[in-house]
């Protein structure tokens, strides 16, 4: 029984950096209606910037997420200049096709980047309060894993607040809406495009820091990542970000009891299963807007 | 989707098939082993490339499972052909059992559009290489004795049959009465309609109705499509 709760508390820290994953994958397919299935080799590349960060210059993690963020932040408006700006030229359907191809050439290419400059080996930061433990009883919570997922949620609640009282962020869930309204009253939706996917990207970057101090990285992780995030997006719905945040945890956990009812190695097989069904049989997700 | 349809499509298959030939020489004039290997590859890119474009290029789908199906037939072929069927026969079952599976998911994966289809789809493929990676974990290696006895020449005729195959199948797919009838069903799926115009000497004009539902995320199609096909 304590070992099923032990599971459950873990399954939520995970969540919620599955949930954090997810926003901003979640953004960008709700403003620029573009799957970028690369999101995961974004998490990737954060990670990786916060674990040279330390093992260069000594930087905590938590402290290099005011490096990571920004970076990300940048190269988020690169790949959208110079990539995804294309892609949204052309009309929804084929825009959304075009994504995914370029997505997933963007995601190869970036996995055979990350190996060629940082090897093919696990990685991970192991601070001086790494094993930290809180205990309630029990159940043993790791330190570092509970900062990241309050470091999680204070970041999706930030952003929540920056799409509600922000000029551009009002601007950002116009565009989303509705592109041909929001082009009419004046928005300079191009602006929007670049400024949801720099906004994604750089969630993305704050996940990996938090991935890579919590858990490990590779350059492998990207597939495994953006499921998650597509998971969570596709059981959340599009429109709410505190939504794709709780779907987040409900995945987490979801994962921790199957893991527990089925074994390990198929912990990641349940998520897809129930995945699957979810988006057969409800695709606007539990939180997304009625069809 | 345009289709330049008739004398252009055939022109470019044939000329592919001659390469093809052609390329029934590359073992007699350089009968090295990375050379042969290369060319071999290239083949098994130009067969999955060809499969892949039935469903994403003449119904617009994107598939990106689309490596379940290999491996599927790559697990059922490999099975078999350890125990010491005939590879050609083993190879044969494996694509009855990839097509049998695809028969089985079908009627779901066929739910979903666009966007929804292609992250299903990865999702698909995700869930058969964790639990066929897990359950079988030997799967990808070969026992000794049939490495020892491989030669590459024949196994690089297969690849340029199945490539030749691959060509002459899609070529055939776009132009025949099947294909229309797929198109028939396909527009149905979509809960749209087809209307024709025909004149003789001039050829035919397909008009397809869809039901745009702007709010509609999974993307059931857009407003009208003109194509334009062949006399029968």
């Amino acid at each position: 029984m304590t070992v099923l709760a032990q599971q459950i508390v873990l399954g939520l820290l995970l969540g919620g950096l599955y949930g954090l994953a997810a926003a901003g994958l979640s953004l960008v397919f709700g403003v620029l209606k573009v799957l970028n299935v690369a999101h995961g080799e974004l998490i990737m590349l954060g990670g990786y910037g916060a674990y040279w960060l330390f093992a260069l210059l000594g930087l905590d993690p938590f402290a290099s997420l005011l490096l990571v963020i920004p970076g990300s932040l940048l190269l988020g408006a690169l790949l959208f200049l110079v990539l995804f700006g294309f892609v949204v030229r052309a009309p929804e359907e084929t825009r959304i096709k075009n994504s995914l191809l370029v997505g997933f050439g963007l995601a190869l290419a970036l996995h055979a980047l990350a190996v060629r400059l940082f090897t093919a080996d696990d990685r991970s930061i192991s601070t001086g309060y790494g094993g930290a433990v809180i205990t309630v009883g029990p159940i043993a919570i790791p330190v570092i894993r509970l900062a990241s997922l309050l470091v999680a949620l204070a970041l999706i609640a930030g952003l929540h607040l920056l799409l509600a009282r922000w000029r551009w962020g009002k601007a950002i869930r116009a565009t989303a809406e509705d592109w041909q309204a929001a082009l009419l009253t004046g928005i300079d939706i191009r602006r929007a495009y670049l400024l949801a996917f720099a906004l994604g990207t750089a969630l993305a970057g704050a996940a990996g820091t938090l991935v890579s101090v919590g858990y490990s990285i590779s350059p492998s992780i990207g597939l495994e990542w953006t499921l998650k995030a597509l998971i969570v997006v596709v059981l959340a719905g599009l429109g709410s970000m505190l939504g794709t945040f709780a779907a987040g945890l409900f995945v987490g956990v979801a994962e921790a009891l199957s893991a527990a009812a089925f074994g390990g190695p198929y912990r990641e097989v349940i998520g897809l299963v129930i995945f699957l069904v979810v988006l057969v049989l409800r695709p606007q997700g539990m939180f997304g807007r009625a069809r | 989707m345009r289709s330049p349809g008739g004398n252009t499509e055939r022109a470019w298959t044939l000329g592919i098939l001659l390469a093809l030939g052609l390329l029934a020489f590359l073992p007699l004039l350089a009968p090295r082993d990375d050379v042969l290997n290369f060319v071999f590859l290239v083949l098994l890119s130009i067969t999955l490339a060809q499969s892949w474009n039935i469903i994403a290029g003449y119904a617009g789908q994107v598939n990106l499972g689309h490596a379940a199906f290999f491996g599927l037939g790559a697990l059922t072929a490999r099975t078999l052909w350890i125990a010491g069927t005939p590879v050609v026969v083993a190879m044969a079952a494996g694509a009855a059992v990839a097509t049998a599976f695809a028969l089985l998911i079908g009627a779901a994966a066929f739910r979903l559009r666009g966007a929804y289809f292609a992250i299903g789809t990865l999702a698909l493929g995700e869930i058969l290489r964790t639990t066929v990676g897990n359950a079988l974990p030997e799967i990808s290696t070969l026992p000794a004795a049939s490495i020892g006895a491989y030669r590459l020449a024949p196994r690089y005729y297969l690849a340029l049959a199945l490539a030749a195959l691959s060509v002459l199948a899609v070529a055939g797919l776009a132009r025949s009465r099947l294909g229309l009838g797929m198109v028939r069903k396909l527009v149905a799926l979509h809960d749209g309609t087809i209307e024709l115009e025909t004149q003789d000497g001039r050829g035919t004009t397909f008009t397809v109705f869809f039901d745009t539902d702007i709010e509609d995320a999974q993307g059931t199609g857009r407003g009208d499509e003109t194509h334009r096909g062949e006399t029968e």
